[in-house]
């Protein structure tokens, strides 16, 4: 079966799970969505819909005064942090909180939420990073690509609650035989956490680049580097190695796998490229760790 | 403001950034005098008046320190981390040698902990 296949047979899985009460992104998320593709955004509309919801009002404004932004004044309302950080970052912040809301963090007995939110957001960093050392010809965003990092093990996370025996046994399979968790589940079940966490971005219809970047982080090779998406798949395929590397949280296995090669030769890194990465995402590893607390 | 040197180094190479909360940073080779003349040019560009410097480490050093023991439990890790990677590839190479810091930092750590 090809990959879009698998997709959209574990698209059609995940409708059954539906009844299982499958989370589902806050109105908040497709509200903005709407407001902004439909170029009617504006500070006050966009505003209003935030402060309806009280928790996410403050988590903004936590964020865009954390150091990630880099302002020099503390910044007190909410209508001058949309004017700072810009409606399509609003968006991306939005979805980036309410996901995180969704999977509260907490420390299992064989897979840690606290652990895995810890890598997914040293993934986010790493994207950031690696997208602002890139050329401007690729016209990567970065508050996109920490979006795409922060989500891109999105799959698991479906795996966890609602297949928790498959789940289980694709942990210790990847031990067992010291494969990545990706290898272990497509072992087990032919399928993998990208093809779920696809899905489930198709299912919560995120922008298209989020459904690339989730669905071939691992495996970037299997797509052409004339993809309109593939300079953020790559991307996230980067980050999250270098999350990795740097030992940031979990995603479930501690193997660290190979670099595809396409993906450097593509956004044409360099060695001394990744030695400058390297030591800035350290330096701002614990900086955004602000998105897990009071999530 | 002032600037801060984090210890990590790679390659003789140095990190500064304008206060402990930015994301800016700068790479600079070490060496107290190229600090020095590059405090002079930071100076000018973050309009900064302190530079402050902290230990650095030497991690291949501070690997010596550890008990066999730990040394040990070091490398075995790092084998274990890195079962699938290609050791040819230069960047993999880089990447080894970042875990293998993180590693030394983390049971520098614990050997503190332990010791109180």
């Amino acid at each position: 079966m090809k990959h879009l296949d698998k997709v959209i047979y574990i698209q059609n899985k995940l409708k059954e799970v539906d009844k299982l009460d499958l989370p589902t992104l806050p109105s908040t998320y497709y509200q903005i969505e709407e407001l902004i593709t439909k170029n009617k955004a504006t500070v006050n509309n966009l505003s209003e819909i935030i402060q309806s919801d009280p928790s996410l009002t403050a988590k903004i404004l936590m964020l865009v005064n954390s150091a990630s932004f880099g302002l020099r004044q503390e910044i007190k309302t909410l209508s001058r942090a949309i004017n700072i950080i810009g409606f399509n970052e609003l968006s991306n912040l939005v979805l980036a909180t309410a996901v995180i809301k969704m999977f509260p963090p907490y420390e299992g007995a064989h897979f840690s939420l606290q652990k895995f939110w810890e890598h997914s957001i040293a993934v986010g960093t790493a994207a950031k990073i690696i997208a602002k050392n890139l050329n401007r010809k690729f016209m990567i965003n970065a508050q996109e690509a920490f979006t795409a990092g922060l989500i891109h093990d999105i799959g698991k996370l479906v795996m966890k609650e609602f297949y928790p025996t498959q789940f289980g046994k694709a942990l210790i399979h990847c031990k067992t035989y010291k494969s990545t968790l990706a290898d272990a589940e497509n072992s087990l079940f032919g399928y993998n956490h990208q093809h779920i966490g696809h899905a489930l971005a198709r299912e919560w219809k995120l922008p298209a680049i989020y459904h690339s970047a989730i669905g071939f982080h691992h495996h970037p090779q299997e797509v052409s580097p004339k993809h309109p998406h593939f300079a953020m798949i790559a991307v996230v395929h980067l980050a999250n190695i270098l999350a990795k590397a740097n030992l940031l949280g979990s995603g479930g296995d501690p193997f660290i796998p190979n670099i595809e090669s396409i993906t450097l030769e593509s956004l044409q890194l360099s060695h001394n490229d990744f030695e400058h990465m390297i030591i800035e995402l350290e330096a701002q590893a614990t900086e955004t760790e602000s998105l897990l607390n009071h999530s | 403001m002032k600037i801060i040197k984090i210890s990590e180094m790679q390659d003789g190479m140095i990190v500064v950034r304008p206060c402990v909360s930015s994301s800016d940073i700068e790479l600079i080779p070490s060496g107290t005098e190229i600090v020095k003349r590059f405090h002079h040019e930071v100076l000018a560009r973050w309009g900064i008046d302190t530079l402050e410097v902290e230990d650095c480490i030497d991690y291949e050093k501070e690997f010596l320190k550890l008990s066999d023991e730990q040394q040990k439990k070091i490398q075995l890790k790092l084998q274990l981390l890195y079962v699938n990677a290609n050791e040819n590839n230069p960047i993999m190479s880089l990447l080894k040698s970042k875990t293998h810091n993180v590693l030394v930092k983390q049971a520098l750590s614990d050997s503190r902990g332990s010791s109180k």
